[in-house]
């Protein structure tokens, strides 16, 4: 059945078009909230030669407040879009952290023999699908990273961000609990990428503390404090702007940045922007594609003397 | 004085709790085993971003889970704290996965928890089989409608300014091809956890 169904995507597709390098599973921030997240991942990694082909007809992967409400769908949910990636047999690519931390946590699953696994593959049984192990599941941060590698990235550069002062905010869902990057609390991948586009990267030690991501919902009190302390370790280290990989950290850092600064009595202007709009813009993509208008502190006046 | 010491004493009386059965219950969720292995280090605490909120810290809910303290563990406000991230985790020297006890603690107190952490996941959980996929919108105004509706004035700035960046859509979501799986998925989950 899954090789009909490549077939038949590939046909879909055109003759001779190459076949994609991943199967993207973008989320729904990807879609909503966080498209400029979107649009330049998928357009500076095209520019870096990695091909992505966007998982047809996806579901939520239930985030972390699923995992919260019903255990067994917490993994059938994420399970159905690992078992169509495994019918288009291609690895995944993912760039949303809570994503990316629900998608895996089913993999870990699959990859044992508990009978919780079994149950699982009875719920996909009921909608005529099936899960063979576990399936690759990628970050873009991480693909960026060791498939395209910093000498590329140096190559393709058009603009160099030359003397702009970036603090890189990895968030706690990308490197925890067991994902294969550098180190669980203090990953340097995004720091390489943002120096090999030209960028100087500030020294930023709360680069995995927690942003509280959906709690901002039923706690906000004390999740905006979580904030404060993230931009305040920002402006201490005299960055220009923070970059995230994770559509959580930039909505809480970024469209609460009034709230904080009103709840403070601060005054911080720091714009939240996503490492590959800088990535895509370095590599010479448009400033107005890479969705820089986007967030709600602008970042304009950082970025206008590399235009 | 004296009477207040008795009553005290009441509640710490062994027999008062099953630690086996409570255990039990929590073993039905993947990774959670291991919390029998805890030595009280403390660690997950103090990694925590969030423990100095907590009524009893991450390593007092072990502690207490041990002794078989399900009414007082599943009133605490612990779990609704835990933002996920992991720290504790990674940090924890016996392997404990604290951050899926937390989902196992929530996902049992949220059976017959009213809160408004209880509200949330369930709206978070319901959108979802409706449309297959999460609309903020939608999902925010339906919480608001659950919860509390003036609090929707108090989102509206927000929510003016997310719609004029575009990231946010008041259009009616419509529902992803396979949303009938969705459907299927959860009813068949609803079916095994039943049964179960």
């Amino acid at each position: 059945m899954s090789e009909t169904k490549t077939k038949d995507a590939a046909r879909h597709k055109g003759a001779g078009e190459a076949k994609p390098d991943f199967v993207f599973f973008p989320g729904c921030s990807l879609h909503s909230t966080a498209r400029e997240y979107h649009d330049s991942t998928v357009q500076s990694m095209a520019v870096l030669g990695i091909t992505l082909e966007e998982l047809d007809d996806w579901n939520c992967c239930g985030a972390t407040a699923l995992s919260s409400a019903d255990s067994l769908l917490s993994y059938a949910l994420p399970a159905r879009n690992l078992a169509m990636t495994q019918e288009r047999g291609l690895p995944m690519a993912v760039a949303c952290n809570s994503c990316f931390v629900t998608l895996n946590r089913v993999n870990a699953l699959m990859a044992t023999d508990a009978p919780y696994r079994s149950k699982v593959e009875e719920t996909l049984k009921a909608i005529g699908r099936r899960l063979d192990g576990p399936v690759e599941i990628r970050h873009t941060l991480h693909i960026i990273y060791h498939d395209v590698g910093l000498d590329r990235i140096r190559e393709k550069v058009k603009r160099r961000l030359e003397g702009l002062k970036v603090a890189p905010y990895y968030g706690c869902q990308i490197a925890r609990p067991r994902h294969e990057f550098s180190d669980p609390e203090f990953p340097t991948e995004m720091d390489d990428i943002l120096e090999a586009i030209g960028a100087e990267v500030v020294r930023y030690d709360r680069k995995t503390k927690c942003c509280g991501g959906a709690l901002m919902t039923t706690k906000e009190d004390v999740v905006l404090e979580l904030n404060e302390q993230l931009l305040r370790e920002a402006q201490v280290r005299g960055a220009d702007l923070i970059a995230v990989c994770c559509p959580m950290c930039q909505m809480n850092l970024d469209a609460y940045q009034g709230k904080i600064n009103s709840r403070f009595g601060t005054d911080y202007q720091l714009p939240v922007v996503y490492f590959t709009q800088l990535l895509g813009f370095a590599l010479g993509l448009d400033e107005k594609a890479m969705g820089f208008g986007r967030g709600f502190v602008p970042a304009g006046k950082h970025l206008k003397k590399y235009a | 004085m004296e009477q207040a010491e008795a009553k005290t004493l009441e509640v710490i009386r062994q027999d008062a709790f099953d630690p086996a059965k409570f255990l039990e219950e929590l073993d039905a969720f993947p990774g959670v085993d291991k919390i029998k292995n805890c030595m009280q280090c403390g660690v997950c605490t103090a990694s925590c971003p969030l423990s100095h909120e907590m009524k009893e810290t991450p390593r007092k809910i072990i502690e207490m889970i041990r002794a078989g303290m399900r009414d007082e563990v599943l009133a605490s406000d612990t779990m609704w704290y835990c933002a996920s991230c992991y720290a504790c985790t990674v940090r924890c020297p016996q392997g404990i996965s604290m951050a899926e006890v937390m989902y196992a603690l929530r996902t049992i107190a949220l059976r017959t928890a009213r809160n408004l952490s209880a509200a949330f996941y369930k709206t978070f959980s319901d959108t979802v089989r409706r449309y297959g996929r999460m609309h903020e919108s939608d999902l925010m105004i339906r919480f608001a409608l659950r919860t509390n509706p003036l609090s929707l004035l108090k989102m509206g700035p927000l929510g003016l300014r997310m719609l004029a960046k575009g990231k946010m859509s008041l259009s009616v979501p419509t529902p992803i091809r396979g949303a009938k799986e969705i459907g299927k998925l959860y009813d068949k989950v609803a079916e095994l956890e039943g049964g179960a």
